[in-house]
């Protein structure tokens, strides 16, 4: 069971991640878009943690059942909506586009967004991309970033 | 909580919602914040500089076996700085992955930067399970750690670990403060 649902849910976790912030990106917030994504999950989880099981009274095995539904329910509408920027172009205000609000002005851009798109950077293919030294040092330190994490969390003398 | 500070499950509860809302609210308030309050760079920084300080810290409370009430509640605050700050390198993700390498490769740097959490995840645990079970007679319900030797073993399997995580957290720290830049093609190449 868990083969068939995990990767599905990777592919739905970073179809839908990649589309909130190609949306976001288009307003050069993407960091919110990512933020705004990332606390659904982390609510959904705090409060089906807690609350779930008390509120439903229900069992492990159940609560299985309840999560699926729940699940569906919530994917099912965004199935047939989830549409990418370039899919449905963001209709952008006249006003935006003349004097200082230029929304083209890359440095205002970087100024909203917070950081600078790399834009000298050509499209690569994934063997191309790992020929780079760049994205194994960039791959080992999302595993140094993260494996404390995991490490803490899991330690049953340490964790909450 | 409970083998080290002897927390009832009242207190376990309450600090575990705390490192879990923590967790959520961190993901929203990192977006927010990066391009409004602070930079991506800088903010990867400080996440990322931040944990290992706080790894170090509460490896310090226990090695000293500062296991009083107020020790405990400064435990629970250092968690929640790192859940913040762990949610909040997660956020970074995706903006991370556009700087470095454009928006025509985000979704292979992501999908190849998500695969690098999952290997974490894999990890992570295994390591901790070697860890546990070379740590000796000690156990998980504080009550069975009835001797001494039990509890310095108990405090002192869970400091070094601390530091370690510490020492992995300050590595992560070097290797995005130094290590990671935008993507150049070499001219030669």
């Amino acid at each position: 069971m868990f083969f068939v649902t995990g990767p599905s849910r990777a592919i739905l976790a970073l179809s839908t991640l990649l589309k909130a912030v190609g949306w976001y990106r288009e307003i050069h917030r993407l960091a919110l878009g990512a933020g705004i994504f990332g606390l659904i999950l982390g609510v959904w989880a705090t409060l089906f943690s807690i609350w779930g099981a008390a509120l439903a009274n229900i069992s492990v095995r159940d609560s299985f059942f309840w999560v699926a539904l729940i699940t569906a329910i919530m994917m099912v509408p965004s199935i047939f909506l989830l549409r990418s920027p370039e899919e449905l172009p963001l209709e952008i205000d006249d006003d935006s586009k003349d004097g200082d609000n230029n929304t083209n002005d890359t440095s205002l851009q970087s100024k909203k967004a917070g950081f600078k798109e790399n834009t000298d950077c050509p499209e690569l293919t994934a063997a191309q991309l790992s020929r780079t030294r760049q994205i194994w040092i960039q791959d080992v330190g999302w595993i140094l970033v993260m494996m404390p994490g995991m490490l803490f969390v899991f330690d049953p003398y340490l964790s909450i | 909580m409970s083998a080290l500070f002897e927390a009832s499950v009242l207190v376990q509860s309450i600090s575990s919602f705390v490192f879990l809302i923590t967790y959520a609210l961190a993901r929203f308030v990192t977006g927010f914040a990066i391009g409004r309050i602070i930079k991506l760079k800088h903010g990867v920084w400080l996440a990322t500089f931040i944990s290992p300080l706080m790894f170090f810290f509460t490896g310090t409370i226990i090695r000293l076996n500062c296991t009083s009430t107020g020790w405990m509640i400064g435990f629970i605050i250092a968690n929640a700085v790192v859940a913040f700050c762990l949610c909040a390198k997660k956020i970074f993700l995706t903006p991370l992955a556009l700087a470095m390498w454009g928006k025509q490769n985000l979704p292979k740097v992501s999908s190849r930067s998500l695969s690098a959490l999952d290997i974490a995840s894999f990890i992570g645990p295994i390591v901790m399970w070697q860890g546990l079970s070379a740590s000796g007679d000690i156990y998980i319900d504080p009550m069975l750690n009835t001797s001494e030797e039990q509890r310095r073993e108990l405090l002192t399997y869970s400091s070094n670990s601390l530091f370690i995580l510490g020492g992995i957290a300050f590595s992560a720290f070097l290797c995005f403060a130094f290590l990671i830049k935008p993507y150049r093609r070499d001219p030669s190449a």
